[in-house]
């Protein structure tokens, strides 16, 4: 079962054919997802919520590349999505480009500034740079919050897209931005497997001995912003699109530490774990908003809550569960919820013992 | 012939204090070269200038007749020199096989594209992670850590670790070889043990050691030359035996004899 045969196994994506299987049958759910949710309300799940954590994933990945694998803290990448966000935008509204060539470009300038935010960590750590980063994040939607050439604080109305002469719907974007997570998924997961993410992990390791092995630190750190960037840039272009307008103050701080949130909860240094923290975390955001319809227990939340804390009751209860979820997640599993899933799969390795 | 590690008047200072006051010394290939003296007295310094960590405030470092005295630490790497650290830095939560991987780091090329985008065996990033793979196994089976291969290296013991260390810098392909008390937290078989694989490095592997250690008996057995420093000071080289008897070296470790009144 566990026998190599060459050293090619070790670095395949799929490592058995158990995990083919699978990964063709979750492929298949997903390509009939749009249809499950709307025939039976999986959930209470609408295609927008999926669109949502969907993008949220691919910022989850991007973020934990340079949180969970290089070791470098990023409290800004709201400015990052809202950079790729406006690019994306304003390429197909001032120059017609078409979505598949914006798109990238919005990556490619998101991750220009990824690099030049990259700079200034090269000599910073923790703290520090925690609160450089949270400086570019504030900084660069203040910038675009000013500039009539981004709408300023009215913001942009993101153009309508057609697909063979129909407008495009929420299901068709679905498909769109499904497809992109999944390659950016798979890049990911590669990406760590060679040269390049083995460089970024022994960093955030040892930063000492991956210099004295020869990686060349500079490079190494500002290229993990870069890429990191790059993810969120792409996934802020998609965010236009199913949001449908975008304006500055939706980029907000809050934005960047939800996104940090997500990368811990899901697992720091899990692609897997980053996907689920970004399903979690956006999930929770939206069912909690109508924490009422809970059945037994959310009446009596936001009758408390109404009672003792404020008039309206829900935002202020639906936030209280939101943080104490959190903070039980992290205190029960400091490894998020991939800690959870490895854990889980040990139990039944070892099972009866 | 030429040396392979030629040091000019080492100086380092921090502070006020001179670390390191005018050391001079020279390497053969081949050679294992070790570097005594009581705690203090900059034998890790002289490391961390040879590999790039610290910058000397004046002197020079040649290899082979090239100047690395101001190269960073990853260009000195590419040169050819590979380094253990006195206390283990090595990527913990990596598993043994990917520490040894990142050794193979300088003579590899992946990129970003290429790494995430390689999608079957025969693909360019695949084959160089495979073939590169064999180089490192080759390293694990030369230090014996066949066992240690597919675990997290926080959850080896410490000896283990140290070895890993080794082989880390083994992978690297080095031309020297830096070892920074390698036996330290070892116990007698696997210092031992050690005392063999330093000898293969040279004998097999042709890689220059240079080796700093507090373990006499291993240091006696193994140098062809050894440095004697005490307060950043040159006070003794030569072969073993002579250091052995040397005055100097003995007055730095068993101390003065004092008249008493």
């Amino acid at each position: 079962m566990d026998i190599k045969r060459n050293y090619y196994e070790d670095i395949e994506l799929f490592k058995s054919n158990t995990i083919l299987v699978w990964s063709i049958l979750f492929l298949i759910f997903l390509g009939i997802l749009p249809w499950l949710i709307q025939k039976y309300h999986l959930l209470g799940m609408s295609i927008y919520i999926v669109n949502l954590i969907t993008i949220h994933a691919i910022v989850a990945i991007g973020l934990n590349i340079l949180v969970g694998y290089t070791g470098q803290i990023s409290m800004g990448h709201a400015g990052f999505f809202a950079l790729g966000a406006f690019t994306t935008v304003i390429l197909i509204l001032r120059w017609s480009f078409p979505l598949w060539v914006a798109l990238p470009i919005a990556g490619f300038v998101s991750s220009a500034f990824g690099f030049i935010l990259g700079l200034p960590a090269l000599r910073l750590k923790g703290p520090y740079l925690a609160i450089a980063t949270l400086g570019f994040g504030m900084t660069i939607t203040t910038i675009i919050k000013h500039m009539e050439f981004f709408g300023g604080r009215m913001g942009l109305q993101a153009p309508r897209l057609y697909l063979f002469g129909t407008p495009m719907k929420d299901i068709h974007y679905y498909y769109v931005i499904m497809i992109i997570a999944v390659l950016m998924t798979i890049g990911a997961v590669k990406l760590i497997k060679t040269r390049v993410g083995r460089a970024f992990i022994a960093i955030r390791d040892s930063d000492i001995a991956a210099e004295a092995m020869g990686v060349n630190l500079t490079y190494y750190k500002t290229l993990a912003f870069a890429v990191s960037a790059f993810y969120t840039g792409i996934a802020g272009g998609l965010y236009a699109f199913i949001l449908g307008f975008i304006n500055p103050e939706s980029f907000h701080l809050i934005m960047s530490i939800t996104f940090l949130a997500m990368v811990v909860i899901g697992g720091l240094g899990s692609i897997m774990g980053s996907i689920a923290g970004a399903a979690l975390m956006t999930f929770l955001d939206i069912k909690l908003q109508a924490i009422q319809d809970i059945p037994a227990i959310g009446p009596a939340l936001v009758t408390f809550s109404q009672k003792y804390m404020s008039i309206s009751g829900i935002s202020n209860v639906a936030v209280i569960v939101y943080g104490l979820i959190m903070i039980l997640i992290v205190l029960f599993e400091p490894l998020g919820i991939f800690g959870f899933w490895i854990r889980t799969k040990r139990y039944w390795k070892t099972w009866p013992f | 012939m030429d040396p392979i590690l030629k040091i000019e008047n080492l100086t380092i200072s921090f502070g006020g204090i001179r670390a390191l006051n005018k050391v001079s010394f020279e390497v053969e290939k081949g050679a294992i070269y070790s570097i005594i003296g009581p705690n203090g007295a900059g034998k890790t310094t002289i490391f961390n200038c040879i590999s790039g960590i610290y910058q000397p405030s004046s002197g020079k470092i040649f290899l082979k007749g090239e100047d690395i005295t101001y190269l960073r630490p990853d260009q000195v790497a590419k040169k050819g020199i590979a380094r253990t650290f006195q206390n283990i830095e090595l990527f913990s939560h990596m598993s043994t096989m990917d520490n040894l991987m990142l050794g193979r780091h300088i003579h590899m090329k992946t990129g970003i594209w290429r790494g995430a985008t390689f999608i079957y065996k025969g693909s360019k990033a695949a084959r160089e992670e495979i073939e590169h793979r064999g180089k490192v196994e080759e390293v694990i089976d030369f230090l014996e850590l066949q066992a240690a291969r597919n675990q997290f290296v926080v959850n080896l013991p410490y000896g283990t670790r140290k070895l890993v260390e080794l082989g880390r810098a083994l992978a690297l392909d080095p031309e020297v070889i830096l070892l920074d008390e390698p036996s330290a937290g070892m116990n007698m078989e696997e210092k031992g043990d050690l005392m063999f694989s330093i000898q293969d490095i040279r004998d097999d592997l042709g890689i220059t050691v240079l080796l700093v250690e507090h373990d006499m008996n291993l240091i006696m057995d193994v140098s062809d030359r050894i440095l004697a420093l005490n307060f950043g000071e040159k006070i003794a080289e030569g072969l073993p035996e002579e250091i052995q008897k040397h005055p100097e070296v003995l007055k730095a470790y068993l101390g003065e004899e004092e008249k008493v009144a």
